[in-house]
This record gives structure tokens, C-alpha cells and sequence, in this order.
């Protein structure tokens, strides 16, 4: 039995853990103000809040979803609100911004917007206008031209700053940014008796943003494993002279996690991934069993040189370089049963960088993407972990070009041996991301400018 | 004032078809679509599709009871394929069941046997099997040949431009209701109400009377509800009469992607001849429209085609030939627009093409030759009331071309890895529907006894806001404030044999009825005031709700309303208008098709990464003839939004077939709009305000011509490139980040540009 809160109304269900939530909010509870525009997790007109309760702080966090990919089954405890949810107090802050600077015409994707800006108020975040912007990075408006929504961004983050003695939940009820039930949320959510997350058996799921995309109709019908988790159990951390990532660990929670302090631009470059309402439930360990040949996290760890932990009851089962958990198209080194727990980076005083280039820079699939870290000692260069999205049928760790680097003073002329070395390793073929002619090409040019930017203060010509 | 709907829209509160109530006992319908782009159907095995539970019936051509086509201009469709498919996607079945769960799996177990044939996705390459639909379309005026022979430069090449998705948020979604007296209750998302009754009432074979059909609202059309909504409409009418049951459709993402045409992509020569001054003497172009594998509407966009074919250009030569080419992709149909971007993007590639060969900044050449009151446009019409110089003139003074220009122009030098660009984009664009017969509207005015107003018209609102400018329309045509007046939603029974909301023109024809209504009901009321109170008609005035006359006479709006009504005074009225004045002679390609023109010019500036490809959109800088905008937070709308889904349209969104005619773009995350971070940084916009009488109250249209301007973002990425690369470049739109990188990096292969001077 499925129980959580739906806007100010508690929800106990027997549906398939898998359903996905926008299909039990519309067709189960004909809320139809979150509507579909894609299913894919791509438009953002299905966003709604999930607000999991800290059980010590009894402080619930909000943030938006797209709930045409999160499995019902996840929703388990939580709050979710649509906007439905906000009538009480409707318009509120953020929908009177929206109507007075004319950023809806068709309305379709507006209560996306709505709610995305929603998650913004409630946060924690940095109260500026470029927040508000990131904060509907996984909104598309075909209407507007976005030039009234940007107005509203700045709008809401002057509204915040201003309305707001206390950034807390009572002072959003005090000046209507939310309804009054929501103080009622925490101690209602603390009544609902916890389940145990990864049991019974058939196959994992997660955030659900790669399978409710790839066999929605099929996943309902099977048994599934739920290994989401709430965030309080998704950790990052520091352990010893490396870093430990539970599989289980979001994209949000790397691109806020102060253990990568030491990548200059951390957060930019994760902002490259998918879009803030997918972030918040994508998972570490679905990304990498997805084994898309273009997963931006599986070119990001190989490049770290982690390891991966894999077993069927325990974390350490088995620990072996990422680099050889590919084995061929979506063929992975990981048995029947066997679950991602995490992954362990060594630390160590290095450099880092991940580009990523696709048709449209944000919230969008790699057409090539490649992560590079070297360690440097005594202007040479100690040791290198490079890798390679979209120009193989894996992520690819170029080992070679790696390789044939270590022990290098790092000058023009070995850049470009480096430059033939990786062309060899690598094997592009042409799909609508991208003929491989270009792909070859565009990994050439991001290779120039890892060496370029990774080697800036080595003075050498690139 | 706001858009009257917003309120709604932000509460969650506007209910969008898929949302409207739907009985339980209602039949759930999905398409089976053709997975082979050309071929000749042996069987279509549905024993397992109808083995799955809850499934009513599957349906196919032999199941229509009228006739089974639904191409509107030439009749070449049928609404569910028979012997041959043209194309992937193309409807063959329908399957009926209990829940949209069940149709949808059971369309998944439907086997079809085709044997496959050829099949074509280039235009030209049907161009040149004479596979064309309809006939050869050409434009001409003056003598090019004596006009390329007094060039002191010709130059010719070829141009190629993409298709592109329109991306309604909402996809396509219908409903039907059996109805009594053997009729169907339709409700559809469709931007033509009347085309959907007319085409259902021919597959049923019904009379029009039979089949009503309502639009609540869109959420986004584009042209993609034109003449692409009625199918699935037709296919719900087909259910519900058939088994007396309501009957739901709404297509998925990926269906409705893989099922609908989009843009026309073009591929074109030109040659353009300028004399020594750099005045354009002679342009010639030939157009191969990529028209899908149906007529559709692509006849009438490829006209516009040619009559957009010189932009806001002075040409006195021109020979432009056009022809829709039959492939064996969707049939591709009405855009924002409507081939007159495709038409522009051929003529700005001439120009740029002169401008690169010659060593001068293209946008002194498009400022050379810029129209004037008294020049004539190929097909006839003499240009009055330009404005193309004085958007001009104003981008020039307020926007500072020139200094801009040489800012872009010493970054270059001075930067390697980031090149700026900038471009300028002017435009004219012609106002009216150009099948003559088109341009007409009708209101139906209803005053309640309470004097409240309720207004019904042909407009479909799509987002673009016709109901808030009605609703001006009829607050200050009868002085009564917003609040009382209702747009009604748009109902082939209350208003009939519409147009449908396209061309820019909704709320100029739609908009002149309600306001010629409204006058006639506030003379029949001036009539009973003076019957009542004396003086002359004239003498009383109505504003602010009510209605005041000589001697200070004073009354309510409310209370004339329910005072006429005792008085048995009709409280409604109908209205039908036509603009006067246009016409347009297929034979000769001469006349006066369009009641106005809407000029402006845009300013683009990008910054492109050379090493990477990538580019940031920085800037656009609009001048646009507005006119005296009934609601500015709609037009203001409407110009950005036009102009980032044409930014978009030449930049991210590349619609692509296969050779086997599938859609590579096939879903969103192969199919990308500019999201918040790909439209422009910042956009500037002065709004010019000349009048012209066919505007409804002096607003101009805005819904098509602000797209044109994106134009200038292919152009201004083109001006960056060319900071590094000087070698030959294709001109071939979208410049997305792959052709950009490949433009910059490697030798080209597509045909170099041609380029002859004249011996003086
Ligand atoms: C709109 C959109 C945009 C996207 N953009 C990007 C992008 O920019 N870059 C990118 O790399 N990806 C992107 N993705 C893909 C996706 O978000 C990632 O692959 C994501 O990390 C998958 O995690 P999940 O938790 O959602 O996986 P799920 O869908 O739940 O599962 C994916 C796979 O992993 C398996 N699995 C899950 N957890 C475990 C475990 N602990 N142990 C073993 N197997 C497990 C599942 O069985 C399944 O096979 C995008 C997806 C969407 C929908
Ligand atoms: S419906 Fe498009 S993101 Fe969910
Ligand atoms: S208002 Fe139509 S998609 Fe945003």
C-alpha cells in the first residue's frame, strides 16, 4: 500500500508501484490542472513538488519533479502538490507575476512554470534572478519566447526577498505563498509508517527517468525493486583519502555536494545534465546501469577514475574500476541481481573538467561528451583519466590516449600525438546526434580544450 | 489589461481538451499508422489486437460510410489508407476500445504487410520524375534576362532550408458525441472548426448540418491545427456515429510527431543581379517545396512562397518558380508564416552571397534596396504605405547598426576562439488570406437582459490572444467595461462556414464583424432613445457602462438592455465583413491580394565558440509596425514569442527523415525548441504605430510576421563563422551546432555559390 499526501488530501493506494504519478494524479484523482506534453520528462508541463519529510528536523523540503517519469511507488510518505494544491490561496505571488507580465498565452505549459517556481520559493537556494531562471531550466514554453517568464523570474526574486523576514514555511503561509495546511504536512507525513526500500525482487527502479521513458506501458505490469531513497539516505561523502557516492545519490545531490569543491565550475557543468526537475530524482546508479554509450555521469566517474561497488545484499561484494564495468553496447561486468550501491573517487590534488556539446546547450542528450583529470608533478603529468561519450558503443575510457600521457611533460607536440592516439580509440557512428565525420571532429576540438584549460598554467602553446 | 484567459491559465484552472469530462462509457480510439514509407497493402493481420481485452473493434477504410478523403484543396487523402501507403505514419487503422490503455496495446499487435517501393524524400529528385502536386506556379514581372544582362554582378547558387515541428504544447485531441437525428456533437482542438465539419460530414456522408463542431481552446496550433486537426477529428465522428458511443482521441507525443507534417523544407535557386550602384536589377529564384506526400495546404503555402519571394525588397525583374514536389514524408502543411519565411531565406542567401563576393556588409545592400511607396511587387500590387525605411531608419538611429557593427567587427580581430556576428533581418509581410474568398468574418452579438454581452465569432483562441483583443473590440464598440463582455468558445453552429483562425487575420476579420455588430445594435438602441427622450441618435453616447444624451440624460447600460427588451427590441445581432478591394487572378499571377502589409527589421547578434561550435544568442534588436495595438501584452507577446520560434527554426530544430522516410527527430530529446537558455539574452523591441484602415481599430497583425526576423539569427551565425572561414559555404538552414563546427573545420563539399561579374 502506497500512502502519501496529495496536496491537503492523504492517499493510501494499491496501483502499480511503477504507474507513473502524473497518471494516477489525472486519470486516478482527475486533477487535470498538471497536464502532458511529452511523457518523456522533456517539456516540464507535468511538473509537480515532492516534499520529503527530515524526520529530525521535521522540516519537509520541496522540490520540483517531472511526474510523468516518477514512479507512484517513490511517492511513498511524501507530499506532493499540484496546482490544485494552491487554491486556497490562488493567485499566489508567483501566479500573479505570471499573468501581469503576460508569460502565458496558450497556458499549456503554464502550471509546469508554475510549480517549478513553487520549488524555487520553498528552497533553500540563493534567492537571485538567475536562480529563478535555473529554477524552470526544465520548462519549455513554446509560446512566449521566454522574455516575459525572465521578467517573472526577476520579479519572484525580488517579491521573496522583499516579503520575506524569515525564510521559513511560515513566514511563505503568512504572506500567501502557500496555503495553511502545509504547516500540517510534517506531522502528518511523520504518521505514515516508513516501508523498506529495494525489496522483493525483479528489476531495480529508480527515478524512473530511463525506464518510464523506455518501456512505460511494460515496467507496470512487472515486479519491480524501488531503490529510490529519501535524501537523507543519499550520501556523499568523504572517506578516508577518497570520496564515497551512493548509487542512489541524484544529480541534484552531486551538483550541490561540497565534496567536489575542488572542481572549479562544479556546479555549471552539472547543470549541462538533463534539467533541475530531473536532476532532483535521476540517479547515479541509473545512469550508469543505463549504459547509454552518452550517460554524462558515466563519462564524468570514468574520467575520476572511480570504482564501483556492486552486490546482490552488501556494498562490497565486489569493487572494481568503472572502466571496465562496460563491456559492449549496454552489456555491463554485473550479474543478475546484483545492485549499484556507489562508487569511490580517489581524492588527490588534480584538475578536472567535463565538456559536454549537443544541439541545444541545455536539457538536451549529448552529441559528444568527454571528461578529462590529470594529476601533475613536477611539470609532468603524473597520472591521466580520460573519457569519452557518443564515440563508441560505451562510455569510453580512451586508455591509450591516457596512457600514452602519463609520465609526459605536457607540450604542443605531444598533445597532438595524444590527439591521433584518441582518434584511434575511438570509433564514431553517425545517428541524429550527429554524423560520425563531426563526432570525430567535436571530440578533437573538446580534447584541445581540456588541454588548453587543464594545462593553462603549464605555459605550453596548444 | 491582461490576457482575459491568464487568471485561468495560472490557477491550472483551463481546461484543455484531454482535460474536458469524459463519460465512462466512452470509446477510446488510437490510430495504427503505416510503419513503411511507400508501399502497396497486402494484409493487415489484427487477429491479436482484437484478442486484447477491452477492444471494441478495429476499423479500416471499409468501414467509412461517405467517401474516404479528406484533402481539402486537392482531393488526394483518404482518411485511412486502402491499397498504398505514402508515407510512415500515415493512419490504417483505427482501433476502438474500453480504455486508451487497451487501444493503445492492441495497436502495438497489429501486423501489416507491405510490400515496400521506392521511396523518395528530395524534392528535387522528385522535381525531376515529375512528381509534382498540383501545377508549376510562376511569378513574373519586368525582363530578367535584359535585367541580368545590364548587371554589372550576377550571382547564382543554391539554398536550402529545414522543416520544422510545430511543438504545440498540447498535442492533437478530439471528441465526438452521437447525437440525435443521426448527427455528431464534435469537440476538437483545431484552429478550422468549419474544415473539420465539412470533411466529416463527407466521410460520413452526412449534410454539414448534422456535424457540429466546437473548439474550447488550444493549447498552441501554430498551423498545425489548420487543416492537421481534422483528421483525428474525423476518425472520433466515424466511432461515435458508428457505435453511438462517445469516442476519445488524443495522440501521444510520438504519434503525433510521426503522424503530422510540419514546415516545408525548400531547397531553391537563385541568381540575382545587381548594377553598378548595388540596386538589384533582376532576381530570379526556382523554389522545390518538399510538400510531404499529400497535397494538404502546400499549394497555398507555396504561393505565398512566391509572393514573399523579394521580401522588402525593390526588384524590377523578377522570374520565380515554384512547385510543391511529392515525397514520402507526412504531408507538410501550415506554419507561422506559411512559406513566406522560405521564400525570404532564399532571397536573404542571394544577397548575403552578393554581399560576401563583393567584400561589403550585407546589410548595406538590404539598405540600398529597401521598398518604397510606388515600387511593385511581382504579382502586382504597388506598394503603399511602407514602412520597411522608417523601421529602417529607427534601427539605425535607436539600435546603432553601424557602431555595433564595428564593435563585432574589431572583436573578431582581436578574439580567436569567440566570434561575434550580427545580421539585420527587415521584413514585409502581406496581411490576408490569399485565396481571395478566405477573408471574411462573422460575429454574433448577444445582449442578456441583464446587459451582460456575449460574443461569439469564427476566432479560434490558440494563446495568441484573439479573445482579449475581441473582447476590447467589444467593450469599446458598446462602452460597456471588459468585465461584462464573454467570448463564447467558437461553435460551428453559432457561427458558420468560417475560415479558419490563420493568416494573421483572426482578429482583423473576425474583430471588424463584432465591431460592425455592435454598431448596429447600439443604432437600433439610439433609434428606441429617441423614439423615448428626443434629439438626434447621434446625441447619445455610450461609455463607462452607461449611456448618457441631451439634457443630462443618463442610464445603465444593464437598464437600456432590459428596457429595449420590454420595448421588443432584438438585443442580438449577427455580423458577417469582408475587406473590399482584394483580388487575385490565377492566370496572369497579377492582383491585389493582400489588404496590408506589416513591415519591420530586426537586429541579430550571436557569439559563436569556434572551437566547439556552440553559440549564444545575444541579442535582437526589433523595430516592428505594430500599428495602434489593441492589447500590447498580447502583441508583445506575440513578437517575441514569433521571433524565438523563428530563432529556433534556424537554429536547434532540425526536423530529419531517414532514407526509409522515418523520423530520426522523433521525440523531444531528438527534437529540440530553444528552451529559456537558447532564445536570445535580451530583446529589444520599438513599436511603431502607423495606422491603416484594414487593421482592426488601427492594431496591425502580429501573429505571423515577427517569426521572419529569426531569419537574421542564420545570418548573424554565418557573419561569425566567417571571422575564420572564408572559403565556399553553403547556405543551408539551420545552423545548428554540427553544420556550424563543420563549417569551420573542414573543407566543404556541398556546390560552391557561383559567381560571375560582368565585363562594364
Ligand atoms: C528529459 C531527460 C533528460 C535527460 N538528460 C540526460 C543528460 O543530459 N545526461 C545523461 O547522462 N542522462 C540524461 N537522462 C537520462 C537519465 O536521467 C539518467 O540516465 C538517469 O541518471 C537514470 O537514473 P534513474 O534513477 O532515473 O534510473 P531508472 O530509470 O530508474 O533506471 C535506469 C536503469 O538503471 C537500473 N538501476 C537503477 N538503479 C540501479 C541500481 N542501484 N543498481 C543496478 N541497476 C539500477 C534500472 O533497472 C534501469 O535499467 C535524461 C533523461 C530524461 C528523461
Ligand atoms: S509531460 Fe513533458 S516532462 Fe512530463
Ligand atoms: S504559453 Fe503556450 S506553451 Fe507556454
Amino acid at each position: 500500500m502506497i500512502q502519501f499526501y496529495l496536496n491537503d488530501q492523504r492517499v493510501e493506494t494499491d496501483a502499480a508501484p511503477a504507474t507513473p504519478l502524473l497518471d494516477f494524479i489525472r486519470t486516478h484523482r482527475d486533477l487535470v490542472g498538471t497536464k502532458a506534453g511529452c511523457r518523456e520528462g522533456d517539456c516540464g508541463a507535468c511538473c509537480v513538488l515532492l516534499g520529503y519529510l527530515d524526520p529530525q528536523s521535521k522540516h519537509v523540503s520541496y522540490q520540483s519533479i517531472t511526474s510523468c517519469l516518477f514512479p507512484l511507488g517513490n511517492v511513498h510518505g511524501t507530499h506532493v502538490v499540484t496546482v490544485e494544491g494552491l487554491q486556497e490561496i490562488a493567485p499566489n505571488p508567483v501566479q500573479t507575476a505570471m499573468v501581469t507580465r503576460g508569460a502565458t498565452q496558450c497556458g499549456f505549459c503554464t502550471p509546469g512554470f508554475v510549480m517549478s517556481w513553487m520549488a524555487f520559493a520553498l528552497g533553500d537556494g540563493a534567492l537571485t534572478g538567475q536562480a529563478a531562471e535555473q529554477a524552470i531550466d526544465g520548462n519549455i514554453c513554446r509560446c512566449t519566447g521566454y522574455q516575459s517568464l525572465k521578467q517573472v523570474a526577476q520579479d519572484l526574486t525580488a517579491e521573496l526577498n522583499r516579503s520575506l523576514g524569515q525564510r521559513d514555511l511560515s513566514g511563505l503561509v503568512s504572506a500567501c505563498w502557500v496555503p495553511a495546511y502545509f504547516r500540517d504536512i510534517p506531522g502528518q507525513l511523520a504518521a505514515i509508517p516508513a516501508v523498506s526500500a529495494g525489496s522483493g525482487s525483479g528489476r531495480f527502479l529508480a527515478g524512473g527517468t530511463d525506464l518510464l521513458v523506455q518501456i512505460p506501458e511494460q515496467i507496470q505490469e512487472e515486479s519491480v525493486v524501488l531503490v529510490h531513497r529519501q535524501p537523507g539516505k543519499r550520501s556523499i561523502r568523504e572517506q578516508g583519502d577518497s570520496l564515497w557516492v551512493d548509487g542512489s545519490a541524484t544529480v541534484t545531490d552531486l551538483l550541490n555536494s561540497p565534496c567536489f569543491d575542488w572542481i572549479p565550475n562544479w556546479t555549471d557543468q552539472l547543470r549541462l545534465i538533463s534539467s533541475t526537475p530531473i536532476r532532483n530524482i535521476a540517479t547515479v546508479a541509473g545512469n550508469l546501469a543505463n549504459a547509454s554509450p552518452i550517460g554524462d555521469l558515466s563519462i564524468l566517474f570514468l574520467a575520476m577514475d572511480a570504482e564501483i561497488s556492486v552486490g546482490i545484499h552488501e556494498p562490497d561484494e565486489r569493487r572494481f574500476p568503472l572502466a571496465d564495468f562496460f563491456l559492449d553496447y549496454k552489456k555491463l561486468l554485473l550479474n543478475p541481481g546484483e545492485r549499484i550501491w556507489g562508487l569511490t573517487i580517489p581524492k588527490g590534488d588534480s584538475r578536472f573538467q567535463f565538456l559536454k556539446v549537443s544541439k541545444r546547450t541545455y536539457l538536451d542528450i549529448a552529441s559528444v561528451n568527454s571528461a578529462m583529470r590529470i594529476w601533475l608533478k613536477d611539470n609532468h603529468i603524473q597520472r591521466v583519466a580520460l573519457a569519452a561519450g557518443g564515440v563508441a558503443p560505451v562510455p569510453l575510457y580512451l586508455r591509450e590516449t591516457s596512457r600514452f600521457l602519463e609520465g609526459k611533460k605536457p607540450d604542443a607536440q605531444i598533445f597532438e600525438q595524444a590527439l591521433a592516439i584518441a582518434n584511434r580509440e575511438i570509433a564514431p557512428i553517425s545517428d541524429v546526434r550527429g554524423s560520425a565525420e563531426y563526432k570525430r571532429l567535436l571530440l578533437t576540438q573538446q580534447l584541445k580544450v581540456h588541454f588548453e584549460t587543464l594545462f593553462r598554467d603549464e605555459e605550453v602553446a596548444v | 489589461m491582461t490576457h482575459w484567459d491568464a487568471l485561468s491559465h495560472v490557477c491550472g484552472k483551463t481546461p484543455y481538451l484531454d482535460d474536458l469530462p469524459f463519460p465512462a462509457n466512452g470509446l477510446h480510439v488510437v490510430p495504427f499508422d503505416s510503419p513503411v514509407a511507400h508501399g502497396h497493402v497486402r494484409a493487415l493481420d489484427i487477429g491479436a489486437a482484437l484478442a486484447v481485452p477491452g477492444v471494441v473493434a478495429i476499423l479500416t477504410a471499409r468501414d467509412i460510410p461517405g467517401e474516404n478523403q479528406i484533402g481539402g484543396i486537392i482531393p488526394d487523402e483518404p482518411l485511412l489508407a486502402d491499397h498504398t501507403v505514402e508515407f510512415r505514419g500515415q493512419p490504417l487503422a483505427l482501433v476502438v476500445a474500453e480504455s486508451n490503455a487497451a487501444a493503445t496495446k492492441a495497436a502495438g499487435l497489429i501486423q501489416a504487410e507491405i510490400e515496400a517501393l521506392p521511396v523518395c524524400t528530395d524534392p528535387r529528385e522528385a522535381a525531376a520524375r515529375g512528381d509534382i502536386i498540383g501545377r508549376v506556379r510562376t511569378f513574373e514581372m519586368g525582363d530578367v534576362s535584359a535585367g541580368f544582362a545590364s548587371a554589372k554582378h550576377v550571382f547564382s547558387g543554391r539554398a536550402e532550408v529545414g522543416g520544422q515541428e510545430h511543438l504545440y504544447l498540447e498535442t492533437q485531441a478530439t471528441m465526438a458525441f452521437p447525437t440525435m437525428h443521426d448527427g455528431v456533437r464534435i469537440i476538437s482542438s483545431t484552429q478550422g472548426p468549419t474544415a473539420v465539419q465539412r470533411t466529416t460530414a463527407r466521410v460520413l456522408g452526412l449534410p454539414m448540418h448534422a456535424i457540429e463542431v466546437e473548439v474550447t481552446r488550444l493549447g498552441g496550433g501554430f498551423g498545425g491545427k489548420e487543416d492537421q486537426a481534422t483528421p483525428w477529428a474525423v476518425m472520433v465522428a466515424l466511432v461515435a456515429h458508428r457505435f453511438k458511443r462517445p469516442a476519445k482521441l488524443v495522440l501521444d507525443r510520438l504519434r503525433d510527431l510521426r503522424m503530422t507534417g510540419k514546415r516545408h523544407p525548400y531547397q531553391a535557386d537563385y541568381q540575382i543581379g545587381l548594377d553598378a550602384d548595388l540596386n538589384i536589377v533582376a532576381y530570379q529564384a526556382t523554389f522545390f517545396q518538399n510538400a510531404g506526400a499529400h497535397a494538404d495546404l502546400s499549394p497555398a503555402v507555396l504561393e505565398r512562397t512566391l509572393f514573399h519571394c523579394t521580401n522588402a525588397y525593390r526588384v524590377p525583374n523578377v522570374k520565380a518558380v515554384a512547385m510543391s514536389c511529392k515525397t514520402h514524408v507526412p504531408p507538410n502543411t501550415a506554419f507561422r508564416g506559411f512559406g513566406g519565411p522560405q521564400g525570404m531565406f532564399v532571397m536573404e542567401s542571394a544577397l548575403c552571397h552578393a554581399a560576401e563576393s563583393l567584400g561589403i556588409p550585407t546589410w548595406q545592400l538590404q539598405k540600398k534596396n529597401l521598398l518604397r511607396d510606388g515600387d511593385v511587387f511581382a504579382y502586382g500590387q504597388t506598394v503603399s504605405e511602407s514602412q520597411a525605411q522608417t523601421c529602417w531608419d529607427r534601427l539605425e538611429s535607436d539600435f546603432q547598426l553601424a557602431k555595433r557593427w564595428q564593435q563585432v567587427e574589431q572583436h573578431n580581430q582581436t578574439s580567436n576562439r569567440y566570434k561575434r556576428g550580427l545580421a539585420v533581418m527587415p521584413i514585409c509581410f502581406g496581411i490576408s488570406f490569399t485565396k481571395t474568398h478566405m477573408n471574411q468574418g462573422s460575429a454574433l452579438l448577444h445582449v442578456y437582459t441583464d446587459g451582460s454581452v456575449l460574443v461569439s465569432t469564427g476566432a479560434v483562441e490558440m494563446g495568441q490572444g484573439v479573445v482579449s483583443k475581441l473582447r476590447a473590440v467589444a467593450a469599446s464598440a458598446l462602452g460597456v467595461p471588459a468585465e461584462r463582455v464573454k467570448i463564447e468558445y467558437t461553435n460551428t453552429t453559432r457561427n458558420a462556414n468560417t475560415s479558419p483562425s490563420a493568416a494573421s487575420a483572426t482578429a482583423d476579420l473576425n474583430g471588424k464583424a463584432l465591431d460592425l455588430a455592435c454598431q448596429r445594435l447600439i443604432d437600433r438602441f439610439r433609434v428606441l432613445l429617441v423614439q423615448d427622450h428626443g434629439g438626434k441618435p447621434q446625441d447619445y453616447h455610450f461609455h463607462e457602462g452607461k449611456v448618457t444624451g441631451p439634457n443630462g440624460f443618463e442610464m445603465t447600460f444593464d437598464a437600456l438592455a432590459l428596457h429595449a427588451h420590454f420595448q421588443r427590441v432584438s438585443l442580438s445581432e449577427q455580423a458577417f465583413y469582408s475587406p473590399h478591394g482584394l483580388h487575385f487572378d490565377l492566370e496572369k499571377e497579377k492582383g491585389h491580394p493582400f489588404a496590408y502589409h506589416v513591415y519591420g527589421a530586426a537586429l541579430v547578434e550571436t557569439t559563436l565558440d569556434s572551437m566547439l561550435g556552440t553559440y549564444s544568442l545575444d541579442r535582437v534588436s526589433v523595430v516592428h509596425d505594430l500599428g495602434r495595438s489593441l492589447v500590447p501584452i498580447v502583441d508583445q507577446g506575440q513578437l517575441e514569442g514569433g521571433l524565438v520560434q523563428g530563432l529556433g527554426w534556424m537554429t536547434c530544430e532540425e526536423v530529419a527523415y531517414d532514407e526509409s522516410g522515418r523520423l530520426r527527430s522523433h521525440a523531444l530529446s531528438t527534437y529540440k525548441v530553444p528552451d529559456l537558455y537558447a532564445a536570445p539574452k535580451e530583446i529589444e523591441l520599438i513599436c511603431l504605430e502607423s495606422n491603416h484602415s484594414y487593421a482592426i481599430r488601427g492594431s496591425k497583425a502580429v501573429g505571423e510576421p515577427p517569426l521572419m526576423y529569426g531569419i537574421g539569427g542564420y545570418f548573424a551565425l554565418r557573419h561569425a563563422i566567417r571571422a575564420q572561414q572564408k572559403g565556399p559555404l553553403a547556405f543551408h538552414a539551420p545552423m545548428t551546432p554540427e553544420r556550424a563546427l563543420l563549417a569551420l573545420h573542414t573543407p566543404v563539399r556541398e556546390p560552391a555559390p557561383q559567381s560571375v561579374t560582368n565585363a562594364p
